[in-house]
């Protein structure tokens, strides 16, 4: 067992800037649920600087896979999209980090996310982990870019299976590859699956769930109480801190900040003039593209179809395996993204522009998003017949800040939100 | 379709666009990868056949993988049957096994055949029968692959090889493409594509006794591995195979753009490959294109790099 760190500079970086922005936030009342957000980060990156000396193994995981086994088994877990992106926003050099996952032989049509990672991995930007555990959630590149990592990382590894669609006989595979993971997290610690702490950690992810559903109630709200970054920090935590005390912390001082803006009668804004629709997430480097529609033109993202728990049963963490497995193929990302769009993307896109009174949308079009680039078009007509509206499709990339300007992302939601103007 | 999606599965929705599949009743699809999978969600939103299935492939080939699978492929069977009023025995399906079976056997005698130095037919040629068999009644075909092999077997035709190339990589149905490297001096002499040995190499178990369904879910499954399947060194031991068996001199890799599988594979397969002493020529096209001045270029300057290296 071995639980070597190779190079924690990088991420201590990360550490020291994250933490100045959460004391920050912390001095502006109002912005209590984005501090709780930063302090979990930070919380985040310590686990995983401190792993070693206290006698705990990291393991590096790309996204979708459920940290809850991990927390379970008493590891510290590395999201490698989580920490890319962060690094990737706070470290200057991402442009080598794509220059050195090409000269691995990494084609430009691989998405920025795998080739940042793979960038990042080679150059030692991230620490070595015990082992890596990828998966075809969501897609193909999460499911091929793993086979190049375990051999940057020269660690044990294991590939998750998950079928592509929901049924009583993929949920059956499924879980039986969860237990094959836990056999495998079991060799690696020398400790077998302690499963009373497993369900305990289903409990969080179960009131994790259950405090997603409400916030999105929540939203509903005409002026709505959303902060457009929000659901931003709310998605990160959903993938790297399910079933942990510390997702449910953040959520609440969510669900609590806009309940009392619902209570008031309050927006966010002092005048919300568009409630918008948010398809994918925007490009890492124009985040504050999020808080500018909103603070600019009265914007207000109220639902993220790709991002929602919005059908599917509710966890019993007495049950906690078969709970997990079945959680993979609905929870947000996981269940619109790997699976059938007409029962999926394109029916719950509609539903939520109808339920949250939307009267636009905004794509964020990744060029290396092959999934849901391939919806547009349904999307786009869907959402003009069933619901009444328009919607702006916004081509970038997700990592790769050169690929199109910020500034041509605003000048287009300029336009978009005077063509909206246009249509009260 | 977007931009991002590989030009072979815009170029599926191009045909049904223009119209060209106005005599197809149903549309089945594999979750193989991303691309495909979007396909069929585009032809059930936009209605193109009444009947639309897709079913799982996992990527493993573990035992819990293929019970899935087989599941899989008897909720397809059934789905036809309830949909289309059929019964599918198993009968039935012996005898379209033993069909398809023929044409592997066929398809491999030929294929036995490029391995001698002087091969009967070229890369090209035999793209162009592989393409037949995408189109043709499958009896008709097994016919006439048949004649050829006979002929080709006789040893009257023979196509001197400079250098024995293998071609790897996303379907390729464009024998021009091929064509353009043999022009150069190159004779494809065994592929390792889409569209060719993983397509049809192994054969389906017809074993008495063996149940036709049990039989195909494990043949398709734990076919010559597509680039999609875990581990990759599955698929990269039998490229190594192929290339020794074939005595081959150097690898043109083609990946479609987009084709996420194959791209992601490309530096691990390069890197196994010239392990081997194989030297790979890597090409980045789309489906369908045939050889560009550039690629013309690219694979001249190859094939001299393997003129000097073997010092002829």
């Amino acid at each position: 067992m071995t639980t070597t760190v190779a190079d924690t500079a990088k991420l201590r970086q990360i550490v020291e800037v994250v933490d100045a922005v959460a004391k920050l936030q912390r001095q502006r009342l109002e912005r209590e649920p984005d501090a709780v957000n930063y302090q979990i980060v930070v919380r985040y990156f310590n686990n995983v600087l401190t792993a070693k000396e206290e006698g705990k193994l990291v393991v590096a995981h790309t996204p979708m896979i459920a940290p809850e086994i991990l927390f379970a088994m008493d590891i510290v877990p590395l999201q490698l999209e989580f920490a890319a992106t962060l690094a990737a926003q706070i470290i200057p050099g991402i442009q080598e980090c794509f220059s050195t996952a090409a000269t691995a032989g990494l084609a430009p049509e691989i998405c920025s996310a795998q080739r940042l990672i793979a960038g990042q991995a080679i150059q030692r930007w991230l620490p070595r982990p015990d082992a890596l555990i990828w998966s075809n959630q969501v897609c193909d590149n999460t499911a091929k870019g793993g086979n190049l990592l375990a051999e940057v990382f020269d660690c044990p590894s294991f590939f998750l299976d998950r079928p592509y669609q929901f049924s009583e006989r993929g949920v059956h595979y499924f879980t039986e590859q969860l237990k094959e993971l836990i056999r495998f997290l079991e060799n690696l610690t020398g400790r077998r699956m302690d499963w009373d702490r497993f369900s305990e950690v289903m409990e969080y992810s179960r009131r994790l769930q259950d405090l997603h559903r409400e916030i999105r109630e929540l939203r509903k709200a005409v002026p709505c109480p959303w902060r457009n970054l929000w659901f931003i920090h709310m998605q990160g935590t959903e993938m790297y801190w399910a079933g942990s005390p510390e997702a449910i912390a953040h959520l609440e001082a969510i669900r609590d900040a806009a309940r009392q803006k619902v209570t008031e009668g309050k927006g966010y804004v002092p005048v919300e003039r568009f409630r918008i629709l948010t398809i994918f997430v925007p490009p890492t480097s124009g985040w504050a593209m999020m808080g500018w529609m909103q603070g600019k033109h009265g914007a207000v993202c109220v639902a993220e179809p790709y991002f929602s728990f919005r059908d599917g049963e509710a966890i019993d963490p007495a049950k906690p395996l078969q709970s997990l497995a079945r959680k993979c193929f609905y929870c947000p990302i996981c269940g619109p993204m790997h699976g059938p769009a007409s029962e999926g993307i394109v029916r719950d896109t509609v539903r939520d522009a109808v339920d949250y009174k939307a009267e636009g949308a905004v794509c964020f079009a990744s060029i290396g998003c092959r999934q849901t680039d391939a919806c547009i078009r349904m999307l786009k007509e869907s959402l003009q017949e069933k619901a009444g509206i328009p919607m702006l499709v916004l081509d970038n990339d997700t990592y790769d800040p050169t690929y199109v300007p910020e500034d041509q992302l605003r000048d287009k939601l300029d336009e978009f939100f005077e063509l909206l103007e246009g249509r009260k | 379709m977007y931009i991002n999606t590989c030009s072979f599965v815009r170029g599926c929705l191009d045909l049904v666009l223009k119209k060209r599949y106005q005599f197809l009743d149903g549309f089945v699809s594999g979750s193989t990868c991303d691309c495909p999978r979007r396909l069929t969600d585009v032809w059930q939103h936009y209605d193109f056949t009444p009947f639309v299935y897709i079913l799982d492939v996992p990527r493993k080939m573990t035992q819990a993988a293929h019970a899935l699978y087989r599941e899989e492929v008897q909720g397809l069977k059934k789905r036809i049957e309830e949909s289309f009023g059929l019964h599918i025995s198993d009968e039935a399906l012996r005898r379209s096994i033993e069909t398809y079976n023929r044409t592997r056997t066929l398809l491999k005698k030929l294929y036995e055949l490029r391995k001698s130095d002087c091969p009967p037919v070229t890369g090209a040629e035999v793209l162009e029968v592989l393409d037949a068999g995408f189109k043709m009644p499958r009896e008709e075909f097994n016919r006439v692959l048949e004649r050829l092999v006979d002929e080709a077997g006789k040893g009257e035709r023979t196509v001197p090889a400079r250098f024995r190339l293998m071609i790897s990589g996303s379907p390729l149905n464009n024998p021009e493409f091929i064509r353009g490297i043999e022009e150069l001096g190159g004779l494809v002499v065994v592929d390792e594509l889409c569209t060719g040995v993983r397509h049809w190499w192994d054969l389906v178990d017809e074993s008495p006794g063996v149940d036709p369904v049990e039989a195909l879910s494990r043949r398709y499954l734990n076919n010559f591995p597509c680039p999609r399947m875990y581990p990759p060194e599955e698929r990269f031991d039998r490229a190594v195979q192929l290339v020794r068996e074939y005595r081959v001199d150097g690898v043109i890799s083609e990946v479609v753009r987009y084709c996420v599988h194959c791209a992601h594979d490309q530096p691990l397969l390069k890197r196994t490959l010239e392990g081997e002493g194989v030297p790979v020529l890597e090409l980045s096209l789309e489906y369908g294109a045939s050889g560009t001045g550039q690629i013309r270029t690219r694979v001249q300057a190859f094939l001299e790099m393997l003129e000097a290296r073997s010092g002829r």
